[in-house]
């Protein structure tokens, strides 16, 4: 039975129309923010700035959710900051004429994230949003051995927004890290189990850890992770939060 | 939310923003079939004012601008007229145009597009990703590079269409495939039957600055191109070019 | 952009555009997770002028297109999940098409013209695309290809729905990450001798139009203009189409063929089932990511090889059509 479909004024569709371009192009400004290592600059333009959304708002990684603003800000901004020292003070101490300060944070380090493949739906009652994005990108950080650590990224970003008074904002935002593929190696020499992921430790602590998404059984949820065509308001099963069913077998939704 | 545009504001500044990235995948298919030696006609302002931006440099104004595309040209024409010698069985038939561009690939995928269009409606920003792979014509034969960069480009309206005004086109990564991203880049034995390869040069910038080093563990930390942000009209923003 | 239409006819047209990129994103992860109902029975105009090309030539018609990337697709994507139950059992009891996939298509420098009609789409993408995989092809090792390509779309209004409607897809070179130099390789291969070309498009078991549409990389090739990126247009017709002779959605005008013709392939030279991807490593094997061995879905991630014949697709060509 076919669905009923909501209708629009005109007004209302070019609205919309707009809605979906600035919800890609949040969602593209948030790579470009955290390629320039500015976690802080993307909490407080990208994320919600209503009490009720700031309080539930939600930075998932492959081992658990950050939950809440704070949490967010302490990941993407704090966790950020205090590995980029700790790359600074080892390169210090092999090279003494670099000074461990704010000014030489980042030194020889540098990040690369893209948005591409997008999909997103804007929910009937123009409130919400989802979005499902795929991520290549890189990391690099210079080492005291003058060697440096880099890794091809790649891996899928799914986000809710909602439309406050000043615009899109990210509410719900989980990254699903596929591979950290080492820059000039040959992936597939690496154990397919067994072999840490490389860069698991800049998953950090999430305030509620557990498994949200694990890269061995890759994709299988792909398919009911992607924004439904049917998207009336937002809720938080289908939603991409903590409260949602990704990663959830059709059976379990 | 505000709204400060009229329904048909809002349509006009939609498909404002279909055009530019449109102007954009036009660029990057470009480059896709070796075609650059018609981008500054195709792309570009009339304007005097037009710059490029390079990691080394700019090209600044039409001329220059114009030169470096034209220095592309002259390049790629050697180059394929060199390969179609060292090849007689498979090309030696072909006219020049038959083989422009043989034996060269520049894929340059343009994507994350971030593109403010100005409340006038007479200029707009953009930025866009760039993750690419091309062949370069070295004494060693052709050897692939990856490149990681962007495109942070001032659109002006000219004649209702969209040009380009000022481009950065910055790249942060640029080694040989399969090199790591410190020390020397692979290298591959010298091919006499390309000894040919440093024998037409792209042009330089007429004025050279360092706009941006490539990633090194030794390079201080740089921030990424500026990323565009709404403006009423061009003046109350900062420019790509010079 | 043509400003002179409606109101009603711009937001029809911004609509139709937003359309597309919603079905080119979904597509990417449909097919690269094996679920081909999903995308074909759901966003495809399946006809007897819908067609599906890549370096192989054109499937034409819905039974070919739907027996190939759907069918044949599917079954492929299984066998490889089952494949890979020996060294991971964890596999078994997970889902047939998507476990263990992790790679896309990934979307690029898109152009998209909506027809002043409101009736058609055309769409022009280049895809960095990676195949990618927590177990890769040969059911052991992590998947690790990567395969970039061209695209070129058209999409038409059928009941007031937008329908996916001819498909082009032009791939352009191909390998594995982090190793080797596609450039260096596929050179001395050419002078070699051993380059294979034409083999990064798969293997389809029924073919209307075979023949060689767009050569991959190499010394004498020529850049080719297969899929140009669309100019503001009036309708889909034959100046303006990505498969010509079969414009018309209707079917009432179509290109006369002798039908859907079995074929028989060489498969010996798929670069993405032969082996290990570390045996690669070492002897770089030309020719590229044969997509699906035996009848199936062309593009996508490969498969272990079905059954093939002799008799390839076309061989390494001189250099492509000419530049439109």
């Amino acid at each position: 039975m076919k669905e009923e479909k909501m209708v629009y004024t005109e007004d209302e569709q070019v609205v919309r129309i707009w809605d979906a371009e600035n919800v890609r192009q949040a969602m593209n400004r948030l790579s470009y923010y955290l390629s320039d290592s500015d976690g802080r600059r993307a909490v407080n333009e990208l994320w919600v700035t209503e009490p009720d959304h700031r309080r539930t708002a939600s930075l998932g990684v492959n081992t658990g959710y950050y939950k809440g603003i704070g949490e967010v800000a302490r990941h993407l901004v704090l966790d950020k900051n205090e590995r980029l020292y700790e790359n600074l003070r080892a390169r210090a101490e092999a090279e003494p004429s670099i000074a461990v300060n704010n000014l030489n944070l980042g030194y020889g380090c540098a990040d690369f994230l893209t948005s591409t493949t997008p999909v997103i739906k804007i929910s009937d009652d123009g409130r919400y949003a989802q979005y499902m994005g795929y991520y290549l990108g890189f990391t690099t950080e210079g080492k005291a051995d003058q060697t440096a650590e880099s890794f091809l990224l790649f891996g899928r970003v799914m986000a809710d927004l909602v439309k406050e008074d000043d615009g899109w904002k990210i509410w719900h935002l989980t990254y699903a890290h596929d591979h950290s593929v080492e820059v000039a190696s040959n992936y597939a020499d690496f154990p397919v189990k067994g072999w840490p992921e490389p860069i698991s430790d800049r998953f950090g602590t999430p305030t509620e850890e557990r498994t949200v998404y694990d890269g061995f059984f890759g994709w299988e949820f792909c398919a009911t992770d992607m924004p439904k065509e049917k998207y009336v308001t937002y809720t938080d099963k289908q939603g991409y939060g903590p409260d949602s069913d990704i990663g959830r077998p059709y059976y379990e939704r | 939310m505000k709204e400060r545009f009229t329904t048909d504001q809002l349509l006009d500044r939609w498909e404002s923003l279909r055009d530019i990235k449109n102007l954009m995948g036009r660029v990057s298919a470009d480059y896709c079939i070796i075609e650059m030696r018609g981008m500054y006609d195709k792309y570009w302002s009339r304007r005097a004012d037009v710059c490029l931006g390079v990691n080394d440099g700019w090209y600044d104004g039409a001329e220059a601008v114009k030169g470096y595309y034209s220095s592309i040209d002259k390049r790629i024409a050697y180059c394929s007229a060199k390969i179609r010698e060292m090849f007689p069985k498979d090309l030696g038939d072909k006219t020049d145009e038959e083989i422009y561009g043989v034996g060269m690939l520049d894929y340059k995928p343009v994507d994350t597009p971030v593109v403010e269009i100005a409340a006038d409606l007479q200029t707009a920003k953009g930025i866009w990703c760039i993750r690419g792979s091309h062949a370069d014509f070295t004494k060693s034969g052709p050897v692939a590079v990856w490149e990681w960069g962007w495109f942070a480009v001032d659109f002006v309206l000219e004649d209702e269409e969209w040009k380009i005004w000022h481009m950065q086109y910055l790249d942060e990564i640029n080694r040989v495939e399969s090199s790591k991203w410190y020390g020397e880049e692979v290298s591959y034995p010298e091919r006499p039957e390309f000894s040919w390869a440093d024998d037409v040069q792209v042009a330089v910038p007429n004025k050279p600055a360092k706009l941006r080093e490539l990633y090194s563990i030794d390079r201080p930390f740089t921030p990424i191109p500026a990323v565009p942000v709404p403006y009423e009209t061009f003046s109350e923003t900062f420019s790509y070019g010079l | 952009m043509n400003r002179n239409l409606t109101r009603q006819q711009r937001i029809h047209n911004a609509m139709a555009s937003q359309k597309i990129e919603d079905y080119k994103g979904r597509h990417a992860y449909l097919h690269g997770i094996g679920y081909m109902r999903e995308e074909f029975d759901c966003f495809w105009y399946l006809c007897d002028n819908t067609t599906w090309a890549h370096q192989f030539g054109r499937m034409v018609g819905k039974e070919e297109i739907y027996i190939n990337s759907v069918n044949q697709s599917e079954a492929m994507m299984a066998q490889m999940t089952m494949g890979a139950y020996e060294n991971f059992p964890a596999f078994a009891g997970h889902d047939l098409r998507s476990t263990g996939k992790s790679g896309v298509h990934a979307l690029a420098s898109d152009v998209i013209e909506v027809a002043e009609d409101g009736q058609s789409v055309r769409a022009y993408y280049l895809t960095p695309g990676t195949l990618m995989g927590s177990v890769g092809f040969d059911g052991r090792t992590r998947g690790n290809s990567w395969l970039w390509e061209r695209y070129g779309s058209e999409f038409v209004l059928v009941d007031g729905e937008w329908k996916w409607f001819h498909e082009h897809v032009c791939p352009d070179m191909a390998g594995f990450y982090d190793i080797g130099n596609w450039a260096q390789e596929r050179y001395q291969q050419f002078v070699d001798g051993t380059l294979n070309l034409g083999d990064l498009g798969g293997y389809p078991g029924l073919l209307t139009e075979p023949g060689t549409t767009h050569n991959d990389y190499c010394i004498v090739q020529a850049p080719q203009d297969t899929v140009p990126p669309p100019k503001p247009y009036k309708t889909l017709d034959d100046d303006n189409t990505y498969s010509v002779g079969r414009t018309d959605p209707t079917c009432k005008i179509t290109v006369k063929t002798a039908g859907s013709q079995k074929m028989e392939w060489d498969e010996s030279q798929n670069l993405f089932d032969i082996g290990s991807a570390s045996d690669k490593a070492d002897h770089p094997n030309p020719g590229g990511p044969g997509g699906p061995g035996g009848p199936g879905g062309p593009g996508g991630p490969g498969g272990p090889g079905g059954p093939g014949g002799p008799g390839g697709p076309g061989g390494p060509g001189g250099p492509g059509a000419p530049k439109k």
